[in-house]
């Protein structure tokens, strides 16, 4: 199968820093990849190189190729055909990802338009039963409503509907349900899971939360200090990692069942923080956490491929 | 102080705390309506507990907080703290209980001046305690309560992480000696890898028992590893209190069945 979505040897910087080194993954129609990291990794920004919608100074280098069309080399004029029409997005903070000053009617009647000509006379009727299908009771009042007169949930749902209307086939999710409460993120992303497969789309879904992304992605993709340090299918990167990254990751992860069996009395750490994008370590950037660490991370490892699943380490287990 | 009855007084004791605010306008001639935060809600914390509060955003836990740190006063109902209602109008009384009761809120960068190093933060709650004593020395004693390396003292907040600043709120939280701590998701606004090292310090200093720690959550797994007791709230009301752990196991409100089945584990 050809992935919609070929992604290779992808920098981002602006000159001085270097958020994104070297990425390079695929995402195959209709799957659902799960993209994993601390802040400052650079799993944003990689989103972002996706869309073209890097910040002032910031740019992209590699190639990431949608369909057959190469996303890093495009202009902006031929980016804003692509962006909301073969690629959206869902942000993370969904009250100021809508126009406070516009009812959320506004927006859905921009993107139903232009997403179909024939269908933006009856935009209304679309967008209804777009919402109808998240799971927005009364959609058409919602509609007439401005962003701040609805919750948090309904707003994230909002969000996910006008990404959905858009027909794109690469939906890129940042932190859909950071802002949300645990009780409903569930649900949001259930609805998002759920349209995405409906729409025969492929989703990207940028998360700090392993625990998500073992219980709705098909693969998935760890990113530390810029670097893609391992991917593979969920089941078997998260059941067996092979990065030590990968491996305290999943170890930090506080769990109920974990925390309620084990009677753990002191949850496991991993010593330090995340480098700076300043004072990142030459070579491998994990290596001043890492208990595996030998003089050979001081040069940045290779990517080894096996099996679909790739590696980035020295001093794998 | 001293309790003169045989059984010695809860920490804190509220009884039917209520707690109304005026919702807005419906319109512009519309009547403002009661919105309550807090409904007649009956909780005691005994000297040395842990407890958690869980819920869903707007169930109330934050109101609760900010009533028995005396931050907002019950509309109805009492709050006693160590068998007294604390009043503003006893200066020297009230001050005490300022210093019994410490909060860590949730975002640590917004919680500090950004002009002010962090030693001289962590100094300000004891000058304005008018606490005796050598404040440097009682600063870095709290500095290293925390793990935290004595060079933070002379630090702005931008140049420490996220992790670290938190750290420097719980200790700036200890320095008074306080006897109890509420933390307002003290570990939500940070990076998976450095809440669970905030989160064990919490559980070490309820594990001390001289501390009283009451820790909001939105995260079951959190509060189950630093809390011995839970309290659900849900719409102003407590539904359902008791030991964490047969809570989590057979929850009996809705609820509580709600957060057990939201919590995410990896599969």
């Amino acid at each position: 199968m050809k992935p919609i979505l070929q992604v290779r040897d992808l920098w981002v910087s602006n000159g001085r820093l270097t958020a994104v080194r070297g990425v390079s993954l695929d995402v195959f129609p209709g799957q659902k990849l799960g993209l994993v990291g601390e802040s400052g990794a650079g799993k944003s920004m990689f989103g972002l190189a996706i869309m073209d919608l890097l910040p002032f100074g910031w740019a992209a280098k590699g190639s990431a190729i949608l369909g057959d069309t190469d996303l890093v080399a495009m202009s902006e004029k031929e980016h804003c055909e692509v962006r909301g029409r073969r690629v959206a997005m869902v942000f993370q903070d969904s009250l100021s990802a809508l126009d406070p000053m516009k009812r959320i009617g506004w927006h859905f009647r921009r993107i139903v338009s232009r997403a179909s000509a024939d269908q933006a006379a009856r935009w209304q009727d679309v967008s209804v039963e777009i919402l109808t299908h998240l799971g927005v009771e009364n959609a058409a009042a919602a509609l007439r409503k401005y962003p701040h007169q609805l919750s948090g949930g309904q707003r994230q749902r909002i969000l996910i509907g006008m990404a959905v209307a858009t027909k794109s086939e690469l939906i890129i999710a940042d932190e859909p349900t950071t802002s949300v409460d645990t009780a409903i993120q569930r649900n949001v992303l259930d609805t998002l899971t759920a349209a995405t497969k409906k729409l025969g789309a492929s989703l990207i879904l940028v998360t700090h939360d392993l625990a998500l992304v073992s219980n709705y992605c098909d693969t998935v993709a760890v990113m530390y200090g810029g670097h893609l340090v391992e991917s593979g299918p969920t089941s078997e990167v998260l059941g067996k990692s092979r990065h030590p990254y990968t491996g305290a990751l999943i170890n930090s992860n506080i769990s109920l069942p974990r925390v309620m069996e084990q009677q753990v009395k002191t949850l496991p750490v991993i010593p330090g923080t995340m480098p700076s994008l300043e004072s990142m370590p030459t070579g491998c950037a994990f290596r001043l956490r890492c208990d595996r660490a030998s003089s050979v991370c001081e040069e940045i490892p290779p990517v080894t491929t096996s099996d679909g699943r790739t590696l980035r380490c020295w001093n794998p287990k | 102080m001293s309790s003169t009855s045989s059984t010695p007084k809860p920490l804190v004791d509220c009884q039917n705390v209520t707690v109304s605010y005026k919702a807005p306008r419906a319109g512009i001639f519309g009547k403002r309506s009661q919105f309550l935060a807090l409904n007649d809600v009956t909780l005691r914390i005994e000297s040395g507990e842990s407890l958690g509060i869980v819920g869903s955003s707007g169930a109330g836990k934050t109101t609760f907080a900010k009533v028995i740190s005396g931050q907002v006063r019950p509309s109805a109902g009492t709050f006693e703290f160590r068998g007294s209602e604390p009043s503003p109008k006893d200066k020297e009384k009230y001050r005490e209980f300022r210093r019994s009761v410490q909060y860590v809120f949730q975002n640590p960068k917004s919680s500090f001046d950004p002009r002010i190093r962090i030693g001289r933060a962590l100094i300000e709650p004891l000058r304005s305690l008018k606490i005796e004593g050598d404040y440097d020395e009682k600063v870095m004693h709290s500095l290293g309560t925390v793990g935290l390396d004595k060079a933070v003292f002379g630090r702005y907040p931008h140049e420490l992480s996220g992790g670290q600043l938190q750290r420097a709120a719980i200790a700036r939280a200890l320095v008074v000696k306080p006897k109890l701590l509420i933390a307002d998701e003290p570990a939500s606004s940070l990076d998976v890898s450095i809440r669970a090292q905030i989160l064990n310090l919490f559980k070490e200093l309820g594990d001390t028992g001289d501390l009283t720690l009451v820790l909001i959550a939105h995260d079951l797994a959190a509060v189950a590893h630093t809390s011995r007791k839970l309290a659900v709230f849900e719409s102003g009301r407590v539904v359902e209190g008791g030991l964490a752990l047969e809570i989590l196991k057979n929850p009996q409100s809705d609820a509580a069945k709600r957060l057990v089945e939201a919590n995410l584990a990896i599969v």
